[in-house]
């Protein structure tokens, strides 16, 4: 079979199935066609309002610079920062640059991303000429630890002296330039759901800063791995080598944010991994698994069984579907338990769903899985 | 006009059926030929075969899915066009992204020309595999590979962002190539 094999094989696909993505339902009422947004969003073919350029020039300018207040924001950012419509943090991810590579024996795909963070507070937190925060850029663990930051801002802090400039310094050395265009593109689509107001405005927004920054140098360096060990391969000559690096947004609600990174690799087979990172939009905090629950709560427990028990199910409705649990030749291979930083995200409703890669709770066969764990299971211990 | 009406028009041997199915479904028909094909010339005489295809094809046919049974035609017979050479080729085309696509997991092995297709089984497969994903992850797949629409459009024509129909694709034809591993087919 050659490539055109499957594509010719493509016109086979049912009839309803092309019908359903032909986009041709049209509106009983105008006659017009209607596209069904699958983002839960309006499609909407009105332009929607968006700051005009000189705001994506100003932001340029911010980006390599951030404050806890902003005392001196020229009038054009400070403008800019009154149009985001609602209190709280706004990110997104915004891919700067990509690494590609076409050869007769190997071919590669890689996104290089920020996650660039926007937080706006209420005057009263920071004062008439203070809007808010604007981040992008990276920033190593341990330097972000020297940063941490309480629910209570100190008296220093709010003020804007001292401890602002540190910062600045800090993150104009690690911040990435970021052209006006890729920020344009990034915030086309402002959030309009509205969230709830921060506990502590300037709190939160030095957290989202700091997440966001962990974050995208955690990104950096899984994409940098991930090509050097493509390069050697190639160098290496050890048959056709694939690489794709690739992320995005899975959930953006009020309470969170989650971002999915995705790193496809292929020699003789082809391996996927999956890696998600999640933020309490209300906090700015970077979430782990175990921050979700009250301390000292045994939440591995009551997940693992819940999985078992899904495993259990999806095995009996589909014979196809193989999970490592009640093998009779190797019960000690058996899935038994998540571990204490179990990948998982937070889904658009809220709940938490468990990520495993593959090989981690079943045969390659079956790829990456994932698991939601219903609230009921999780309501004694969640906190949020 | 409704379908039923205009495959009756068919069935009378009515010429009627042209203008309407034209009007219908002339500019859906285009669009799959022009993503295919690129060139205006080309696309003109993929639509002029297609309604030709029709009026010779119904009856016997009496189609369900009018829309899907013209859109078959007139992506066959672009392909057709396309691979005949008839079209000129650009680099970078929307065809030879999908190919290149689609080609990702097929080994140097299954890559064989010389080795014959069992067609039908392949399209029950693609089939069944779709049949097991959401709407969502169908949509993508269906704009992508059989209408041929880019990523960007794919993307716009959802209010989804690229990567994230970079990401569910590339998903997607890892477990459609799970699936035809299973059944023996590459």
């Amino acid at each position: 079979m050659d490539k055109y094999d499957l594509l010719e094989a493509m016109s086979g696909i049912r009839d309803e199935y092309v019908e359903e993505a032909s986009g041709l339902q049209a509106d009983q009422e105008t006659g017009q066609e209607k596209q069904k947004s699958l983002s839960g969003r309006p499609v909407s073919r009105v332009r929607r309002r968006r700051p005009g350029a000189s705001f994506w020039a100003a932001a340029a300018a911010a980006v390599l610079c951030i404050s806890v207040v902003l005392p001196n924001l020229s009038p054009t950012a400070s403008s800019a920062f009154q149009d985001l419509p609602f209190l709280g943090n706004y990110f997104r991810l915004v891919t700067i640059r990509s690494y590609e590579y076409q050869s007769d024996s190997a071919d590669a795909y890689a996104e290089e991303s920020t996650l660039v963070t926007m937080s706006k507070n209420s005057d009263a937190d920071q004062g008439a000429d203070s809007p808010g925060v604007m981040a992008a850029g990276s920033i190593e663990a341990d330097e972000a630890a020297e940063y941490e930051v309480s629910e209570e801002v100190s008296e220093d802090q709010a003020a804007g002296a001292g401890d602002a400039d540190d910062t600045i310094k800090t993150f104009s050395g690690e911040a990435e330039e970021i052209s006006p265009e890729d920020l344009g593109e990034a915030w086309s689509d402002f959030d309009e759901t509205e969230p709830e107001e921060s506990v502590n405005g300037s709190a939160s927004s030095i957290n989202a800063v700091l997440s966001s920054a962990q974050i995208t140098e955690e990104i950096r360096q899984m994409e940098e791995q991930a090509v050097t060990s493509f390069e050697q391969n190639v160098s290496q000559e050890t048959g056709y080598q694939t690489l794709r690096f690739l992320h995005r947004t899975i959930t953006d609600t009020p309470d969170w944010y989650c971002m999915e990174v995705f790193c496809y690799t292929a020699s003789a087979d082809g391996f996927e991994q999956v890696n998600h990172f999640t933020i309490n939009k209300k906090t700015g905090e970077r979430v782990e698994l175990e921050d979700l629950f009250y301390a000292g709560a045994d939440y591995i427990t009551p997940i693992s069984e819940e999985i078992i028990s899904q495993m259990r199910a999806r095995m009996k409705e589909n014979p196809e579907v193989e999970y490592w649990i009640d093998s009779e030749d190797d019960p000690e291979s058996d899935f038994s338990r998540i571990r204490d930083d179990q990948d998982f995200y937070i889904d658009d409703e809220g709940r938490l769903v468990i990520c495993f890669n593959e090989l981690e709770a079943a045969p390659m066969s079956m790829g990456t899985v994932e698991f939601i764990i219903p609230d009921k299971v999780l309501a004694p211990i969640r906190i949020n | 006009m409704e379908d039923n009406k205009i495959v009756d028009l068919y069935w009378e041997r009515n010429e009627e059926a042209i203008a309407e199915t034209i009007n219908a479904y002339g500019r859906y028909c285009r669009t799959i030929a022009f993503n295919i094909l690129g060139v205006e010339e080309d696309v003109q005489e993929c639509l002029n075969d297609t309604w030709m295809n029709a009026w010779n094809g119904i009856p016997p046919a009496r189609p369900a899915c009018l829309s899907a049974f013209l859109g078959k035609i007139t992506r066959n017979l672009a392909i057709s066009r396309y691979r005949a050479g008839h079209a000129v080729k650009r680099t970078g085309d929307r065809l030879s992204e999908s190919l290149d696509e689609l080609g990702d997991f097929l080994t140097p092995a299954s890559n064989n020309v010389e080795e014959a297709v069992d067609r039908r089984a392949l399209e029950e497969a693609i089939n069944s595999y779709l049949d097991t994903v959401t709407e969502k992850q169908r949509r993508l797949f269906v704009r992508r590979y059989f209408y041929m629409d880019s990523i960007s459009e794919i993307a716009g024509m959802y209010g989804i962002g690229q990567s994230d129909v970079k990401v569910t694709l590339l998903r997607m034809r890892r477990s459609l190539q799970k699936v035809l591993e299973k059944e023996g087919l590459i």
